[in-house]
Formats: C-alpha cells, structure tokens, sequence
C-alpha cells in the first residue's frame, strides 16, 4: 500500500476576506485569499466558501476546520452573527460543509482558533497551558489548557474584552478603534509616527501598554498560564508597548506565577488558516503523520 | 479492602477532617487552633495528631486545604490568613516523615470547587466553577472533573480582579458589608430576616455587585454552572433576585439561557474536596 501524504484544510472566514489554505505537516502547501462581500446573501457567502475550498480540495484531505469572527456552538458547527456579515445570523456551516464536502468539519471562533494553531503550529509548540491574546478590531482570546482548547460552556470562554476596566471595558481600550476614537490617529498611521520616533506616537504606545499589562494580570488572575502569545495587527508594534506593558504586570502579586510566565508576539504568517486546521486536530488530539 | 482518603480543610481558627471515599464519609475529626498559636510547629503538630487519630490501613491519600497560596507543585504554602507564623512553610516535606502515602495540597476555594464537583452540585458538569463567598471572595476552575489550577496556583483569583473603585472582592465578599455599613454580614443576614430595610437594600446592592462578577466569570471561563458557598451564600434569598436581574443585560443571550447558578447546601465541601485531590488523579502530586 502506498501511503499517502495526508491534509486537513484550513478555512478563516473575516468580515472582508475569506482565507482556505491546505495544511500538510507544519505547513501550508495551497492557499487562496478571496475578497468576500459581506453584503452578500447567507446562501451566496456559503456558495464562494465551498468554491474556493474546492480550489484546494484533493483526496488527501482528512478533514476541514472552520474559525469566523462569532458567537459559535462549537458542538452543532453553527455560527452565530458573524462580525460584518450581516446575512450570517445563523448559519449550520458545519452541517452544511460535511454534506457537500464528505470529510469532517470542525468550527469555533478566531481566537480560539489562534490559540490552538499557535499550541501546534507556532510559539505554543510544548506548552500545555498558555492563551493567545488578539489585538485588533476586538480583543479577545483563546484559552489552551493541558493542550486542549477550552472553549467553555457557550464558546463564550476568554471573551477578556468584556471585562470592566476604568470607565469601559478591555476592548474599549485595547482594540483598533481606541487609537480613532481617542486620539485621531488610526492604529497603522500612529505606528508609522511610532517607528519615526515621533514622541507623541511613543507616549500613546506607552500608554496602551500600561493598559495591556493590566489585561494580562487579569488573565493571569483568572486562568494563570505559562505562556500569553499576542497577535493581531497590534501586535506588529509589540516593541513600542512591551517596556510598559511588562512594568504594570511586574506588579502582579503572585511573584512566583511572574516567575514562569511568558510574553510573546506570534510570528506564524499563516496563522489564520494553521489555526482553522488545528481545531482538526484538537479534536482528535493526534499529531498528523508526515 | 476499599480504598479510603483523608481531607483536612484548615481554617483560621479551626481544622475540620475526615476519612472518606468518593461515595461515603467514614470518620470525622475536628480541632480548635490556640488563639495565640505560636511558631509554625504548633499547628503542624495539631495537623499531624488529627490526621493519626482518622489514619488506617484502607487510607491512601491525604488532601490539605488551605486559606492561602499555595504552591501546589512544590508543596508550599504561603502567608495564611489568622496563621501568623505560617509565613512560608513547606508542608508536604513536613507531613512527609509521619505517613506512607502521597499528600496532596491547594488553597480552600480550589477544594470547595472539587468537593462540589466530586460530592456536590458540579457532579456531570463539564465546565463548572464554584464560588466561595466568606471574608473573601475565591473560586475554582473545574473542567471535566479536572481542576484548571494555573502555573502557580493563581488561576480562579477573580476576587483581584479590578472592579470599580477597588477589587472585586471588596464588593462580591463579607467585607462588603464591613466597608459600606459598618456591620457585618452576619448581623446583617439577621436585620434582613427581620425585615430591615437598611439591611434589604444592602443585599440588593450585593446582589448586583455579585451578578457583577458572575458576568466577569462568564466572560472569562464561560462555565456550564457556579454553585456558590461560603458564609455569605447563606443569605442568597435576599440578593439572588438582583443578581438575576444583574446577569440579564449581559452581551451573549444564548450563555445568558443556559448558564446555571445554585447554591451549596452544606459547609463540609471544603473537607471533602481536600480529600478529593487525592482522587482527582490528574492533579498536580508530590
């Protein structure tokens, strides 16, 4: 018998772009980014997404993992207002995959996604317990305990952003629309200043990172991991936050959890697609033979 | 012969034990600590003679709980509250030398969460915490039997978490009452029995600070059910409605729908939990 190479499929649904890459070992071999209008209809959004999973679709492929930005019932596979797709209330994207595609599918949130990709594919390689942290249009994080992904009750586990926190809460400080709505600069033009050492741009980083290391105390309050893994398209400007970030959690109380914890800035480019693979194999908890 | 094992719930101003097995409780031990308990020996000592007095042959764990940090994987324990000489002191390593069989450790609030996961309202829930409302506010992470005990022990501090002005502990426990009112909840519990206004809006005020934190819970570990215990507990019908009423508005209808919120009916869970780290076979051991 000859033994084939076999692929999960890794498929990341945003509110503008569809990601589907095939992953085989730690890689992904064929990816097709697709631009999604998300005025589109439930039915004309699920008709491009099996498209363009055919795209890299061949018989090595073993099962398909599938991450939006949304409420999930990770058990049934169906996703729940999906963030900028209006028509996507409620859809059976599992169910609906599994009938037209004959493989398993498997779907959860992108954050949760991100935490489980970076366990099997990127700094989270060999750490049991460790979360991983987006920093973007919102804040949210996935939480991977004794390599499992720990989605809670409702898939409504590691939502930190809906924490309270001064006169808001996380995510109103944390995420993208902070930089607009308090300073007048969009996140991408206030990094630009930040790297020609404009002092002001500096100052609001230092700032964020204050806040973000007061974020990380309260996951460390809550769940204590070994290792918090950023990402996000803040996190491209980790060096500007990091000092202040790490003076407010070296006030954490608990000196010997500060001890063994990490910090660290996720470097897997393919993250969205890997992270949509791995709930593949978090399922399965087996390691995929090359 | 069944196998059996010890709990020792250790509190500031007492020790409860008992010999139990996951289905039964067998014996039960309880000591004072001397109000002026000197240097650390004093209580492991007491410790040592409850544990003889409830040892046997069928024993074959022995679980601690403790009111303080705990470092559950080196088997110390940490500044413990009414224990003033317990600043740091290596338990397991001490216990050790009296007892053939393995000892485990964790702070109070991770035992009540295992004893109502093991004994009590967390038994079939996958995703489970349980809440102890005292002089403190604390919790434990159940998942799948399994408590989620953090790289130190950290895990479950909710009570630290920032909350207004102060943390929340200083709204969601029995100092609540001490900070706002000037009376305690004790007294407190028995104004409102009596139909005392003052005390009626306190526990309303409670009650929403408490669905407070439940949101917070919710936001965080996303549980299935919270049992709550603790001294305070005992007083939920006069803030449980605002609690309620407190969780509604929170973002998610669907956790809304399905999260579950009970609470504990006895006091022993602490006791019984300790005993059922012993059990809780994927625990951090010595």
């Amino acid at each position: 018998m000859v033994m084939t190479k076999k692929s999960v499929i890794g498929v990341s649904l945003g509110g503008k772009m569809l990601l589907v890459g095939k992953v085989v070992g730690q890689n992904v071999e064929k990816s097709v980014i697709k631009k999604i209008n998300n005025s589109d209809s439930e039915s004309e959004i699920i008709k491009e997404i099996i498209s363009t999973i055919k795209e890299v679709m061949d018989d090595t492929v073993i099962g398909i993992g599938f991450g939006a930005p949304s409420l999930v019932d990770v058990k049934q596979g169906i996703v729940y207002s999906v963030r900028q797709i209006k028509s996507w209330k409620e859809v059976h994207i599992k169910e609906i995959l599994e009938d037209t595609l004959n493989v398993p599918v498997y779907v959860n949130n992108d954050a949760n996604c991100f935490a489980i990709g970076e366990h099997y594919f990127g700094k989270g390689k060999g750490v049991n317990n460790l979360i991983g942290l987006i920093l973007g249009a919102g804040v949210g994080a996935g939480i991977v305990f004794k390599s499992h992904l720990y989605s809670g009750s409702n898939c409504g586990a590691g939502e930190y952003g809906n924490l309270p926190y001064k006169k808001h809460d996380l995510e109103h400080y944390l995420s993208e629309s902070y930089f607009d709505n308090k300073y007048g600069f969009s996140f991408d033009s206030l990094y630009k200043r930040a790297k020609n050492d404009d002092k002001i741009a500096l100052a609001i980083m230092e700032q964020y990172g204050n806040d973000l290391g007061n974020a990380i105390k309260m996951i460390m309050y809550t769940v204590d991991p070994e290792l918090i893994i950023i990402g996000g398209p803040i996190a491209a400007a980790f060096e500007y936050f990091k000092i202040s970030m790490w003076e407010t959690v070296l006030e954490f109380v608990y000196p010997h959890s500060l001890q063994k914890l990490k910090i660290e800035v996720s470097e897997q480019k393919d993250i969205a697609i890997l992270g949509a693979a791995a709930l593949y194999f978090d399922a399965n908890n087996k390691i995929m033979i090359k | 012969m069944a196998k059996t094992f010890i709990g020792i719930d250790l509190g500031g101003t007492k020790i409860l034990a008992a010999r139990v097995n996951q289905a039964e409780v067998f014996k039960r031990e309880y000591r004072f600590l001397p109000e002026d308990n000197g240097d650390e020996n004093v209580v492991i000592n007491i410790m040592i003679e409850v544990i003889k007095t409830l040892m046997d042959e069928t024993v074959e764990g022995i679980g601690i709980g403790l009111p303080s940090i705990v470092d559950a994987d080196e088997g110390i324990v940490y500044d413990v509250q009414n224990i003033p000489s317990w600043k740091e002191v290596h338990l397991i390593e001490r216990l050790k030398p009296h007892f053939d069989v393995p000892i485990y450790m964790n702070n109070d609030a991770n035992c009540y969460a295992l004893g109502e996961a093991y004994f009590g309202q967390g038994i079939e829930c996958e995703f489970f915490v349980g809440l102890t409302i005292g002089t403190g506010l604390g919790a434990g992470i159940i998942y799948n039997k399994e408590l989620i005990n953090g790289s130190s022990g950290a895990s479950g501090e909710f009570g630290i978490l920032p909350y207004k002005d102060r943390t929340l502990e200083d709204y969601c426990s029995g100092q609540f009452f001490d900070t706002e009112y000037g009376i305690n909840g004790f007294e407190m519990f028995e104004m409102a029995k009596k139909g005392e206004k003052v005390a009626l809006d306190a526990f309303n005020i409670f009650g929403y600070h408490l669905g407070n934190a439940v949101k917070m819970i919710m936001s965080t570990v996303d549980p299935q059910r919270i049992t709550i215990g603790g001294s305070v507990a005992q007083s939920n019908e006069f803030f449980k409605e605002k609690m309620w009423e407190t969780i509604r508005d929170y973002p998610y209808q669907r956790s809304v729908d399905n999260i579950q919120i009970a609470f504990s009916d006895t006091n022993n869970r602490g006791m019984l939990g300790a005993a059922s780290l012993c059990f809780d076979s994927k625990s951090v051991n010595i």
